[in-house]
């Protein structure tokens, strides 16, 4: 009898063990297969990711190549045409005299040429670098003087050393930047200030008018995207602080896109 | 001696640490996970009452394990109702009315209040476990990462104590009755470290629930 006990007692233990070690086996393998199915998962969004982002980066290059096309193409071709234009037009007035109200309009429709030009591609960029660029850009937004626009460099050469792909990415920035000042903020200051924090480049970007809704979370205009994407496409990141009044922005560009 | 002491002190000690983890982020849990704070602190007050009831006064304490068992599966059918969102929950309800007539029916006609109630523990054990293995299923489905979601390590806390015991309940009537003590303690030593095994993921549920 104690025998047949024994043997219960030995089969009621064993039972006991293999069923929970087949439970918790189950448990395992399915943390296990959870895992693996979610690094696949992962992979696969960043790969998706990966492809939308060189999708984003080839439509921005070959929209800065054709900006760049047809800027060329209203400088040298329109622009010297019009130039042409005013010449004959100046022998012409001299030979008719009472002619002469076609030379303001040939001027500015060859200033306007010029400006469409220079927006589509700014030709200083490769030339003078950014630095110039960007002064060339404030005179040009600066026009009405409504808005007090400082301007601190604090990196000195180091600003015009970026490639060309950063530096053009850098300066449509700020244009967006400013645009959106000029559009939406009823401001009255802007100050953009370039320096450098452990190694990294910094531009930050500050003015004194409504500012954006923070609670609005990522559901920024088209404006703040087009900020974003050119951004990621130099692998900069920006970082947007709560301030008392206004708008501010802080670019942080990796250390080794200053060459 | 250690044995004894880790089976009717150090686990039944233990319980205090989910709970008093549970206590702590009670405002962050959700209902589901509400409903098993209060079950381990229905499972500390009765588990407190049976030890003076057989140890101070000698008597036996039996019919409150038959009450234990009712509230615990009543509790768990509650807590796995809660947790599965989209289901019609009144099959929940009519699986809490049918758990509670067969452990009335059970003490009346089958097990005697001063028995071990083993049937209703291991109908018990089988609705849990099914209900865990439902959990994990839909886990499987979504994107989730197990180990980051509470709910996953009250399942799996539930899951393992249940399919771990549920062959001692099966022969618990034929090893309090024909087994020494020495022997007998091997099993509930088993059955201890499950219920530890239990309360330290239930511990660990409750430390992930944040806001």
């Amino acid at each position: 009898m104690q025998k047949v006990t024994d043997n219960i007692l030995f089969s009621v233990l064993f039972a006991m063990l293999g069923t929970f070690i087949l439970a918790a086996s189950f448990i395992f393998f399915f943390i296990r297969s959870q895992r693996r199915i979610t690094q696949q998962k992962e992979a696969m969004q960043k790969a998706e990711l990966d492809h939308s982002e060189r999708l984003l980066h080839a439509t921005l290059l070959s929209q800065e190549e054709e900006r760049k096309r047809i800027g060329r193409d209203l400088h040298d071709d329109v622009g010297a045409s019009l130039s042409n234009l005013k010449m004959i037009m100046a022998q012409s007035v001299e030979v008719a005299p009472d002619k002469p109200a076609y030379k303001p309009l040939i001027d500015n429709i060859i200033t306007t040429v010029r400006n469409i030009s220079h927006s589509l591609s700014p030709p200083g960029l490769s030339l003078f670098g950014l630095e110039s660029t960007l002064h060339e850009l404030f005179d040009n937004f600066n026009i009405a003087g409504n808005i007090k626009l400082g301007f601190e460099n604090e990196m000195g050469e180091k600003l015009n050393a970026f490639n060309e792909q950063t530096a053009l990415a850098l300066y449509r920035v700020i244009q967006e930047l400013l645009t959106n000042t000029v559009k939406h903020a009823n401001a009255s200051q802007v100050l953009i200030k370039c320096f450098e924090e452990s190694n990294n480049p910094i531009i930050t970007y500050q003015d004194d008018g409504k500012g954006i809704d923070m609670a609005a979370g990522k559901k920024h205009g088209m404006g703040m995207q087009n900020i974003e994407a050119r951004l990621r496409m130099i692998q900069a990141r920006y970082e947007l602080p709560a301030v008392e009044k206004g708008f501010f922005i802080k670019i942080v560009i990796p250390a080794q896109k200053a060459v | 001696m250690f044995w004894k002491q880790f089976s009717s002190i150090i686990v039944p000690l233990f319980i205090l640490v989910p709970i008093a983890i549970g206590m702590i982020r009670y405002k962050v849990l959700p209902l589901n996970l509400k409903i098993i704070w209060y079950y381990l602190l229905v499972t500390a007050v009765i588990n407190t009452v049976a030890t003076i009831i057989g140890r101070v006064f000698h008597s036996n304490n039996m019919p409150l394990f038959h009450l234990f068992t009712l509230i615990e599966g009543l509790m768990l059918i509650a807590f796995y109702r809660h947790l599965f969102k989209e289901d019609k929950k009144k099959w929940f309800l009519y699986l809490q009315i049918a758990f509670a007539v067969f452990c009335i029916l059970n003490a009346l006609f089958f097990q005697s209040i001063y028995l071990y109630s083993s049937y209703t523990r291991y109908v018990e054990s089988i609705v849990c476990i099914l209900f865990a293995l439902k959990y994990f299923a839909q886990l499987a489905q979504s994107d989730n990462k197990p180990l980051k979601i509470p709910d996953f390590y009250f399942s799996t806390g539930v899951f393992l104590y249940f399919s771990g015991s549920f062959i001692l309940f099966i022969f618990s009537n034929f090893i309090l009755q024909k087994l020494s003590a020495s022997t007998m303690l091997i099993f509930w030593t088993g059955h201890s470290s499950l219920v530890l095994l239990m309360y330290v993921l239930f511990s660990i549920g409750f430390i992930k629930c944040k806001k």
